[in-house]
């Protein structure tokens, strides 16, 4: 069942002589318990398709409709609701809170959403399985690349939400890394029945993939 | 305020030079005003502990008591009640041997009536005959003591401190209180002359008398030399440094706010609600005000105790909660004036290309 449906999005920026078109009728859908890839270079428009289709950015034209409702017809409120319950975003740049320890980005997620996290002991394998279970008193500023990525990733997951849209989850981790991250997408989306988008040009991924799309130039095809 | 606490705490120079800049601009403010207020009240202090609500002098007296005279006529015609006193005002420098001589004040009074009456003498005891006098405390800080004989302008007549009294000062200059005899005398009046001036706490007391004036006490205050202009001075001068402090911390905390926008993009892109995120600058911004304005009321009280006794400082009430609620305010407005940009914060401006 398709949990997050893009339909003839179309975006541009800038007006005039200055109009770029960054993504053109681009439709998609990922299904629960499904691992949905989409690869493409540098600056063909991934990171535009993932915001927009995770709501923090808004199409020009198309709409995007996330468990049955439509974004364009949700209030901001209604869809900062969605976004901190529903969608999990791993970012492309890190985006951890500079100020906060690891364990305090846990707590500020759990004073926001107080209920619908996952639990101790769920929470403690997460990090183990990611590697950064002695990292918990760090500063981001203090964590290295790769560990950076790897606590972005637990933080999103800890919220357990149904959607998890990942921007080059991979880009600062080395081969074996990138095992552990692939392998713990799949194991959600099939264990945990959660709806999984990655999009990245890192092929390496293909391995865990349900579905994989190209996009190119902002057009997006099945691959 | 969990958010607003750890980035305190993370940040403790950055925030610690904001408290910092609060506590001095604060510090200042509250000093001054303190100045201020104290050398306002140096003016007034002794008619403020008469109670009294009129005062009526010659019209010829360009409403001031030193300058003003009534005679036994006037007096008699204005008819005084228990609730009014006669007083007479002479400016005198007054010297005892070895001692630095003072300026002063010598206010002749009668020992029947009313402001005999409300002098507070704080050691010794009230004058019993013309030639005893009781003297402002800073006679004593100058050396002065009970019992010392002093010499008032050039007679040669000695008058001995019995008293001394607290906060009596007017135009700036300590009181000697004595008898309108004395105060005929050193003002080189006759006994034509009753009085400078009568004092009443009465609201209605208005003699109908020609030749007579009465003044509300507050006319009678503005009226004193140099007051109002001094007074008018002092509040411009707190007030724009008031304006001048506010506009500052303002911009700081404006500042702040700007450059914490890419952690609040952080902050919306994991969903984080938007009134969380004005909550934390709201509180943020109170933190450091309320901390910065308590430290530096700490140190103004700190002041006022190493201060040396003749520097004269005094607060008012309404003038420190004016102060600390312009300041205060000022710093949520501040805070808050980019509070359209934090809701409209583009959280895809940290997610790279
Ligand atoms: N806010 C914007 N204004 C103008 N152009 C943008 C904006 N965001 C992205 N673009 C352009 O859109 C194209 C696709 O960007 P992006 O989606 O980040 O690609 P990718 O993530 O695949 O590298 C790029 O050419 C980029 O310059
Ligand atoms: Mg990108």
């Amino acid at each position: 069942m398709a949990v997050l449906e893009v339909k003839h999005v179309t975006k541009t920026f800038g007006h005039g002589t200055n109009e770029v078109t960054v993504l053109t009728d681009v439709n998609f859908s990922a299904a629960a318990g499904e691992v949905s890839l989409v690869i493409g270079p540098s600056g063909s428009g991934k990171s535009t398709f993932l915001t927009i289709a995770g709501g923090i950015q808004t199409p020009t034209t198309g709409d995007v409709v996330v468990a049955g409702s439509g974004l364009s017809q949700l209030s901001g409120k209604a869809r900062d609701a969605l976004r901190l319950n529903q969608i999990g975003f791993i970012l492309q740049a890190y985006n951890l809170v500079p100020y906060l320890t690891v364990k305090d980005q846990f707590a500020l997620v759990d004073r926001v959403k107080p209920q619908g996290n996952l639990d101790q002991a769920e929470r403690r394998q997460l990090l183990a399985q990611l590697g950064i279970s002695q990292l918990v008193d760090q500063y981001p500023a203090e964590l290295s690349g790769g560990q950076t990525q790897r606590v972005a990733i637990a933080r999103a997951l800890y919220q357990n939400p149904d959607i998890i849209l990942a921007d080059e989850p991979t880009a600062a981790l080395d081969s074996d890394r990138v095992k552990v991250v692939g392998q713990l997408l799949h194991d959600l989306a099939k264990d945990h029945h959660k709806a999984i988008v990655i999009v990245t040009h890192d092929l390496r991924l293909q391995a865990y993939a349900d579905r994989t799309y190209a996009i190119m130039d902002g057009k997006m095809t099945v691959a | 305020m969990f958010l607003a606490l750890k980035e305190i705490r993370h940040e403790k120079l950055r925030y610690g030079l904001i408290i910092g800049m609060i506590v001095l601009v604060s510090y200042l403010v509250f000093v001054l005003s303190g100045l201020a207020y104290g050398l306002a009240q140096q003016n007034t202090q002794a008619i403020s502990s008469w109670r009294a609500s009129k005062v009526v002098l010659n019209v010829d007296a360009n409403n001031s008591l030193s300058q003003s005279l009534l005679t036994k006529h006037d007096v008699t015609k204005a008819q005084l009640t228990k609730h009014e006193a006669l007083i007479g005002q002479a400016g005198v420098v007054a010297k005892a041997k070895g001692k630095a001589k003072l300026s002063a004040q010598f206010l002749g009074i009668d020992r029947q009536q009313l402001i005999y009456q409300r002098v507070k003498v704080t050691s010794g005891h009230k004058p019993h005959n013309a030639q005893q006098i009781v003297v402002d405390d800073s006679f004593k800080e100058n050396g002065y003591h009970l019992g010392e004989r002093v010499t008032l302008n050039s007679t040669d007549t000695t008058y001995q401190i019995v008293g001394f009294t607290h906060n009596a000062k007017l135009s700036v200059a300590p009181v000697i209180y004595g008898t309108l005899g004395a105060w005929r005398t050193l003002s080189h009046v006759t006994g034509a002359f009753q009085a400078g001036g009568i004092v009443s706490d009465r609201a209605t007391f208005k003699p109908q008398v020609a030749g007579l004036q009465t003044l509300t006490l507050a006319q009678f205050i503005n009226k004193l030399p140099g007051y109002s202009a001094q007074n008018t001075t002092f509040t411009f001068m707190i007030g724009f440094l008031m304006i001048i402090a506010m506009v500052v911390i303002a911009v700081f905390l404006y500042i702040l706010t700007m450059q914490k926008l890419p952690n609040y993009a952080v902050l919306r892109a994991q969903g984080i609600p938007a009134k969380v995120l004005v909550t934390t600058t709201i509180s943020q911004a109170l933190i450091l005000v309320v901390s910065g304005l308590a430290i530096g009321a700490a140190l103004t009280a700190a002041t006022v105790l190493a201060l040396p006794v003749g520097v004269p400082m005094s607060f008012n009430l309404s003038l420190l909660i004016g102060v600390t609620g312009g300041i205060l305010l000022t710093g949520i407005v501040g805070a808050l004036i980019p509070v359209k940009v934090i809701l409209n914060v583009d959280p895809v401006s940290v997610m790279g290309g």
